[in-house]
Protein backbone atom coordinates (compact mmCIF):
# COMPACT_ATOMS: atom_id res chain seq x y z
CA UNK A 1 0.00 0.00 0.00
CA UNK A 2 1.39 3.54 -1.14
CA UNK A 3 1.59 5.80 2.07
CA UNK A 4 -0.39 9.45 1.99
CA UNK A 5 1.58 12.67 1.18
CA UNK A 6 1.96 14.74 3.59
CA UNK A 7 -0.92 17.10 4.48
CA UNK A 8 -0.17 20.68 2.84
CA UNK A 9 1.40 23.62 4.71
CA UNK A 10 -1.82 25.13 5.75
CA UNK A 11 -3.23 22.01 7.64
CA UNK A 12 -6.54 21.73 6.19
CA UNK A 13 -6.10 20.01 3.12
CA UNK A 14 -5.61 15.99 2.84
CA UNK A 15 -4.13 14.37 -0.02
CA UNK A 16 -3.64 11.09 -1.03
CA UNK A 17 -2.49 9.84 -4.29
CA UNK A 18 -5.93 9.91 -5.79
CA UNK A 19 -7.73 13.11 -3.93
CA UNK A 20 -7.38 15.94 -2.51
CA UNK A 21 -10.17 17.48 0.03
CA UNK A 22 -9.82 20.98 1.22
CA UNK A 23 -12.06 22.81 3.87
CA UNK A 24 -12.85 25.97 4.44
CA UNK A 25 -11.83 27.49 7.81
CA UNK A 26 -14.24 30.49 7.10
CA UNK A 27 -17.54 28.16 5.94
CA UNK A 28 -16.26 25.25 7.99
CA UNK A 29 -17.07 22.74 4.93
CA UNK A 30 -15.46 21.21 2.16
CA UNK A 31 -14.39 23.60 -0.13
CA UNK A 32 -13.00 21.57 -2.49
CA UNK A 33 -12.36 17.76 -3.84
CA UNK A 34 -10.16 17.17 -6.63
CA UNK A 35 -9.68 13.72 -8.34
CA UNK A 36 -6.60 14.03 -9.79
CA UNK A 37 -7.62 16.43 -12.07
CA UNK A 38 -8.13 20.32 -11.92
CA UNK A 39 -12.29 19.96 -12.23
CA UNK A 40 -13.31 20.87 -8.41
CA UNK A 41 -16.47 18.38 -7.23
CA UNK A 42 -17.95 20.94 -5.43
CA UNK A 43 -19.61 24.15 -5.71
CA UNK A 44 -17.85 26.73 -3.22
CA UNK A 45 -20.21 29.24 -4.85
CA UNK A 46 -22.98 27.79 -2.95
CA UNK A 47 -23.51 29.53 0.47
CA UNK A 48 -25.34 26.25 2.13
CA UNK A 49 -21.46 25.03 2.13
CA UNK A 50 -20.86 21.16 1.65
CA UNK A 51 -21.47 19.13 4.89
CA UNK A 52 -22.49 21.74 6.91
CA UNK A 53 -25.02 21.75 9.69
CA UNK A 54 -28.26 23.41 9.37
CA UNK A 55 -30.55 23.83 12.36
CA UNK A 56 -34.04 24.35 10.53
CA UNK A 57 -36.71 24.07 13.64
CA UNK A 58 -39.88 24.19 12.21
CA UNK A 59 -39.40 27.11 9.81
CA UNK A 60 -36.35 25.49 6.77
CA UNK A 61 -37.00 29.07 5.55
CA UNK A 62 -34.42 30.03 8.61
CA UNK A 63 -32.28 27.45 8.93
CA UNK A 64 -28.86 28.41 11.21
CA UNK A 65 -25.79 26.57 10.75
CA UNK A 66 -22.79 25.45 13.12
CA UNK A 67 -20.30 28.44 14.28
CA UNK A 68 -16.81 28.94 16.17
CA UNK A 69 -15.34 25.85 14.36
CA UNK A 70 -12.03 24.33 16.14
CA UNK A 71 -9.84 22.37 13.76
CA UNK A 72 -7.45 19.41 15.10
CA UNK A 73 -5.24 17.68 12.72
CA UNK A 74 -6.41 14.11 14.51
CA UNK A 75 -4.21 11.89 12.14
CA UNK A 76 -1.28 12.48 10.09
CA UNK A 77 -0.38 10.04 7.73
CA UNK A 78 1.25 7.60 6.72
CA UNK A 79 -1.88 5.25 6.60
CA UNK A 80 -4.18 7.86 7.70
CA UNK A 81 -5.10 11.29 7.25
CA UNK A 82 -7.88 13.00 8.86
CA UNK A 83 -9.13 16.41 10.56
CA UNK A 84 -11.91 16.90 13.01
CA UNK A 85 -13.76 20.35 13.04
CA UNK A 86 -15.35 21.18 16.51
CA UNK A 87 -18.01 23.89 16.48
CA UNK A 88 -20.87 24.96 18.29
CA UNK A 89 -24.31 24.24 16.59
CA UNK A 90 -27.50 25.20 17.74
CA UNK A 91 -30.00 22.18 18.92
CA UNK A 92 -26.62 20.25 20.05
CA UNK A 93 -24.47 20.76 22.35
CA UNK A 94 -21.65 19.93 20.08
CA UNK A 95 -21.49 19.20 16.47
CA UNK A 96 -18.51 17.36 15.09
CA UNK A 97 -16.83 16.69 11.59
CA UNK A 98 -13.88 14.10 10.66
CA UNK A 99 -12.57 13.98 7.19
CA UNK A 100 -10.75 11.24 6.69
CA UNK A 101 -9.02 9.94 3.75
CA UNK A 102 -7.05 7.01 3.54
CA UNK A 103 -4.00 5.39 2.06
CA UNK A 104 -4.84 3.58 -1.42
CA UNK A 105 -8.43 4.44 -1.69
CA UNK A 106 -10.38 6.62 -3.82
CA UNK A 107 -13.17 7.81 -1.25
CA UNK A 108 -13.38 10.70 1.54
CA UNK A 109 -14.71 9.19 4.43
CA UNK A 110 -17.14 11.92 6.23
CA UNK A 111 -17.62 11.03 10.14
CA UNK A 112 -20.25 13.69 11.69
CA UNK A 113 -20.98 13.27 15.45
CA UNK A 114 -24.49 15.62 16.96
CA UNK A 115 -24.19 15.53 20.70
CA UNK A 116 -27.96 15.96 20.82
CA UNK A 117 -29.74 18.53 23.24
CA UNK A 118 -33.27 18.78 24.69
CA UNK A 119 -34.46 20.42 21.24
CA UNK A 120 -37.22 18.40 19.03
CA UNK A 121 -36.56 20.27 16.03
CA UNK A 122 -35.04 19.10 13.13
CA UNK A 123 -31.17 19.11 12.35
CA UNK A 124 -30.08 18.89 8.30
CA UNK A 125 -26.75 17.99 7.31
CA UNK A 126 -26.38 19.90 3.84
CA UNK A 127 -24.40 18.06 0.68
CA UNK A 128 -24.82 20.71 -1.84
CA UNK A 129 -23.86 21.68 -4.05
CA UNK A 130 -22.11 18.84 -6.34
CA UNK A 131 -20.58 20.71 -9.12
CA UNK A 132 -21.38 18.29 -11.64
CA UNK A 133 -22.37 19.32 -14.91
CA UNK A 134 -25.87 17.22 -15.93
CA UNK A 135 -25.41 15.33 -12.96
CA UNK A 136 -28.44 12.48 -12.49
CA UNK A 137 -29.07 11.24 -8.97
CA UNK A 138 -29.78 7.54 -9.14
CA UNK A 139 -30.76 5.64 -5.78
CA UNK A 140 -30.06 2.60 -4.19
CA UNK A 141 -33.55 1.13 -3.26
CA UNK A 142 -32.47 -2.29 -3.67
CA UNK A 143 -32.43 -1.47 -7.81
CA UNK A 144 -31.75 1.84 -8.23
CA UNK A 145 -33.95 3.96 -9.08
CA UNK A 146 -34.25 7.82 -10.50
CA UNK A 147 -36.40 10.46 -8.57
CA UNK A 148 -39.07 11.47 -10.72
CA UNK A 149 -38.63 9.33 -13.67
CA UNK A 150 -38.70 6.22 -11.63
CA UNK A 151 -41.31 6.83 -9.91
CA UNK A 152 -45.28 6.10 -8.93
CA UNK A 153 -47.02 9.41 -9.90
CA UNK A 154 -49.24 9.58 -5.80
CA UNK A 155 -45.59 8.44 -4.15
CA UNK A 156 -43.78 11.45 -2.36
CA UNK A 157 -41.24 13.70 -3.83
CA UNK A 158 -40.56 15.79 0.42
CA UNK A 159 -38.10 12.86 1.60
CA UNK A 160 -36.50 9.93 0.23
CA UNK A 161 -34.63 6.82 1.27
CA UNK A 162 -31.15 5.93 -0.19
CA UNK A 163 -27.76 4.69 -0.95
CA UNK A 164 -25.60 5.67 -3.63
CA UNK A 165 -21.95 7.43 -4.69
CA UNK A 166 -22.49 9.61 -1.83
CA UNK A 167 -23.38 6.68 0.39
CA UNK A 168 -25.00 6.37 4.00
CA UNK A 169 -24.55 3.69 6.12
CA UNK A 170 -26.11 5.00 9.09
CA UNK A 171 -28.59 7.55 8.25
CA UNK A 172 -30.38 6.78 5.25
CA UNK A 173 -33.47 9.72 4.73
CA UNK A 174 -32.62 12.83 1.97
CA UNK A 175 -34.28 15.63 0.46
CA UNK A 176 -33.36 16.92 -2.77
CA UNK A 177 -32.76 20.72 -4.14
CA UNK A 178 -34.46 22.02 -1.16
CA UNK A 179 -35.06 21.15 3.01
CA UNK A 180 -38.76 20.42 2.61
CA UNK A 181 -39.21 19.83 6.55
CA UNK A 182 -41.80 21.90 7.14
CA UNK A 183 -44.19 20.25 5.11
CA UNK A 184 -44.93 17.96 8.24
CA UNK A 185 -42.80 19.95 11.09
CA UNK A 186 -45.30 23.18 11.50
CA UNK A 187 -47.62 21.84 13.55
CA UNK A 188 -45.26 19.99 16.11
CA UNK A 189 -46.53 20.69 19.42
CA UNK A 190 -42.28 21.10 20.68
CA UNK B 1 -49.39 17.04 9.97
CA UNK B 2 -48.62 19.99 7.35
CA UNK B 3 -51.68 22.46 6.07
CA UNK B 4 -52.48 20.54 2.69
CA UNK B 5 -53.61 23.81 1.88
CA UNK B 6 -51.06 26.19 2.38
CA UNK B 7 -48.11 23.72 2.19
CA UNK B 8 -48.83 21.18 0.18
CA UNK B 9 -46.46 17.73 0.00
CA UNK B 10 -44.19 18.39 -2.89
CA UNK B 11 -45.82 17.36 -6.03
CA UNK B 12 -42.29 16.49 -8.11
CA UNK B 13 -38.67 17.23 -8.13
CA UNK B 14 -36.97 19.17 -10.12
CA UNK B 15 -33.18 17.77 -11.02
CA UNK B 16 -30.55 19.10 -8.82
CA UNK B 17 -27.27 18.56 -7.32
CA UNK B 18 -27.64 18.94 -4.02
CA UNK B 19 -28.37 16.96 -1.33
CA UNK B 20 -29.78 17.06 2.13
CA UNK B 21 -29.19 14.60 4.57
CA UNK B 22 -31.76 14.35 7.46
CA UNK B 23 -29.95 13.39 10.79
CA UNK B 24 -32.47 13.94 13.03
CA UNK B 25 -36.30 14.74 12.89
CA UNK B 26 -37.97 14.08 15.89
CA UNK B 27 -41.44 15.07 15.07
CA UNK B 28 -42.73 11.79 14.12
CA UNK B 29 -46.22 11.03 15.84
CA UNK B 30 -45.44 8.28 18.06
CA UNK B 31 -44.90 7.16 21.60
CA UNK B 32 -41.71 7.69 22.61
CA UNK B 33 -39.80 10.66 24.02
CA UNK B 34 -39.45 13.33 21.78
CA UNK B 35 -36.22 14.92 22.98
CA UNK B 36 -33.47 12.27 23.73
CA UNK B 37 -30.45 13.67 24.42
CA UNK B 38 -26.86 11.68 23.16
CA UNK B 39 -24.22 11.49 20.81
CA UNK B 40 -25.25 10.51 17.65
CA UNK B 41 -22.38 9.21 14.76
CA UNK B 42 -23.56 9.85 11.34
CA UNK B 43 -21.74 8.46 8.54
CA UNK B 44 -20.74 9.34 4.83
CA UNK B 45 -18.35 8.35 2.02
CA UNK B 46 -17.69 10.02 -1.35
CA UNK B 47 -16.02 8.31 -4.31
CA UNK B 48 -15.69 10.39 -6.97
CA UNK B 49 -15.71 8.48 -10.39
CA UNK B 50 -16.26 9.32 -14.61
CA UNK B 51 -19.26 7.24 -16.09
CA UNK B 52 -22.01 5.71 -14.00
CA UNK B 53 -21.31 2.42 -13.34
CA UNK B 54 -24.31 0.44 -11.81
CA UNK B 55 -22.49 -2.60 -10.49
CA UNK B 56 -20.08 -0.55 -8.87
CA UNK B 57 -22.08 1.85 -7.33
CA UNK B 58 -24.08 -1.25 -5.77
CA UNK B 59 -20.98 -2.68 -4.65
CA UNK B 60 -19.46 0.47 -3.05
CA UNK B 61 -22.47 0.52 -0.92
CA UNK B 62 -22.61 -3.13 0.05
CA UNK B 63 -19.37 -2.75 1.14
CA UNK B 64 -19.62 0.24 3.33
CA UNK B 65 -22.73 -1.62 5.03
CA UNK B 66 -21.19 -5.11 4.54
CA UNK B 67 -17.75 -4.37 5.50
CA UNK B 68 -15.02 -7.22 5.34
CA UNK B 69 -15.25 -9.58 8.55
CA UNK B 70 -11.30 -9.39 9.64
CA UNK B 71 -10.19 -12.13 11.40
CA UNK B 72 -7.69 -14.20 13.32
CA UNK B 73 -5.54 -16.87 11.09
CA UNK B 74 -2.72 -19.33 12.29
CA UNK B 75 1.08 -18.59 10.77
CA UNK B 76 1.30 -19.87 7.19
CA UNK B 77 -2.65 -20.65 7.34
CA UNK B 78 -3.76 -20.89 3.59
CA UNK B 79 -7.39 -19.35 2.64
CA UNK B 80 -9.91 -21.30 1.48
CA UNK B 81 -10.27 -22.08 -2.05
CA UNK B 82 -13.44 -19.96 -3.73
CA UNK B 83 -16.41 -21.85 -3.55
CA UNK B 84 -17.34 -20.42 -7.45
CA UNK B 85 -16.62 -18.08 -10.03
CA UNK B 86 -19.13 -15.45 -11.64
CA UNK B 87 -17.97 -14.80 -15.21
CA UNK B 88 -20.07 -12.67 -17.76
CA UNK B 89 -21.87 -9.61 -17.74
CA UNK B 90 -20.37 -7.47 -14.71
CA UNK B 91 -23.63 -6.43 -14.09
CA UNK B 92 -24.62 -8.84 -12.46
CA UNK B 93 -23.26 -9.78 -8.87
CA UNK B 94 -23.22 -12.06 -6.20
CA UNK B 95 -25.16 -10.14 -2.96
CA UNK B 96 -24.77 -13.30 -0.72
CA UNK B 97 -23.93 -17.05 -0.18
CA UNK B 98 -24.78 -18.51 2.80
CA UNK B 99 -25.24 -21.93 3.96
CA UNK B 100 -28.33 -23.73 3.86
CA UNK B 101 -30.04 -24.40 7.30
CA UNK B 102 -29.78 -27.83 6.81
CA UNK B 103 -25.86 -27.59 6.30
CA UNK B 104 -26.49 -29.55 2.91
CA UNK B 105 -25.72 -26.64 0.65
CA UNK B 106 -24.82 -22.97 -0.41
CA UNK B 107 -27.71 -20.17 -0.91
CA UNK B 108 -26.37 -18.02 -3.62
CA UNK B 109 -27.92 -14.61 -4.46
CA UNK B 110 -27.66 -12.60 -7.60
CA UNK B 111 -28.39 -9.38 -8.67
CA UNK B 112 -28.69 -7.54 -11.89
CA UNK B 113 -27.46 -4.28 -11.43
CA UNK B 114 -28.10 -2.75 -14.57
CA UNK B 115 -31.70 -1.75 -15.82
CA UNK B 116 -31.30 -4.50 -18.76
CA UNK B 117 -31.09 -8.13 -19.26
CA UNK B 118 -27.83 -9.96 -18.37
CA UNK B 119 -26.14 -13.21 -18.69
CA UNK B 120 -23.59 -14.57 -16.06
CA UNK B 121 -21.88 -17.89 -15.65
CA UNK B 122 -21.46 -19.81 -12.77
CA UNK B 123 -18.38 -21.85 -12.33
CA UNK B 124 -18.92 -24.02 -9.71
CA UNK B 125 -15.46 -25.70 -9.52
CA UNK B 126 -15.89 -28.52 -6.74
CA UNK B 127 -18.78 -27.24 -5.24
CA UNK B 128 -21.12 -29.68 -7.64
CA UNK B 129 -24.30 -27.81 -9.43
CA UNK B 130 -27.06 -26.00 -8.24
CA UNK B 131 -30.13 -27.94 -7.35
CA UNK B 132 -32.54 -25.37 -6.95
CA UNK B 133 -33.04 -21.57 -9.50
CA UNK B 134 -35.45 -19.18 -8.14
CA UNK B 135 -36.03 -15.96 -10.15
CA UNK B 136 -37.63 -12.76 -7.67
Amino acid sequence: MRSLKSLATNGLTPTNEWLTVKLDEATTGIASIRHGDPFDLVDATDSLGFNEYWYTGKDAANPRRSAKPVFKIKENGPLVASILVSSEAPGAKLFSREIQLTAGSNRVDILNLVDKNGSMRTKTCAFPPFQVPDGELRIDAWALMQPEKDQLKGQTRTFCAFSISWTSPIKRMASLGQTSMRHWSRRAKC
Amino acid sequence: MSDPVNEPWLKTWTPSNRLFSWVMNNVWFVNYKGHQVGQIPFRYSLRPHKAFDSAEAKKFGIGLVQPLVVAPVGEGQQGLPSLLKLTGDPAVIVTSLKPTRDGKGYLLRLFNTSDKPASATLNWGGAGQPKWFFEQ
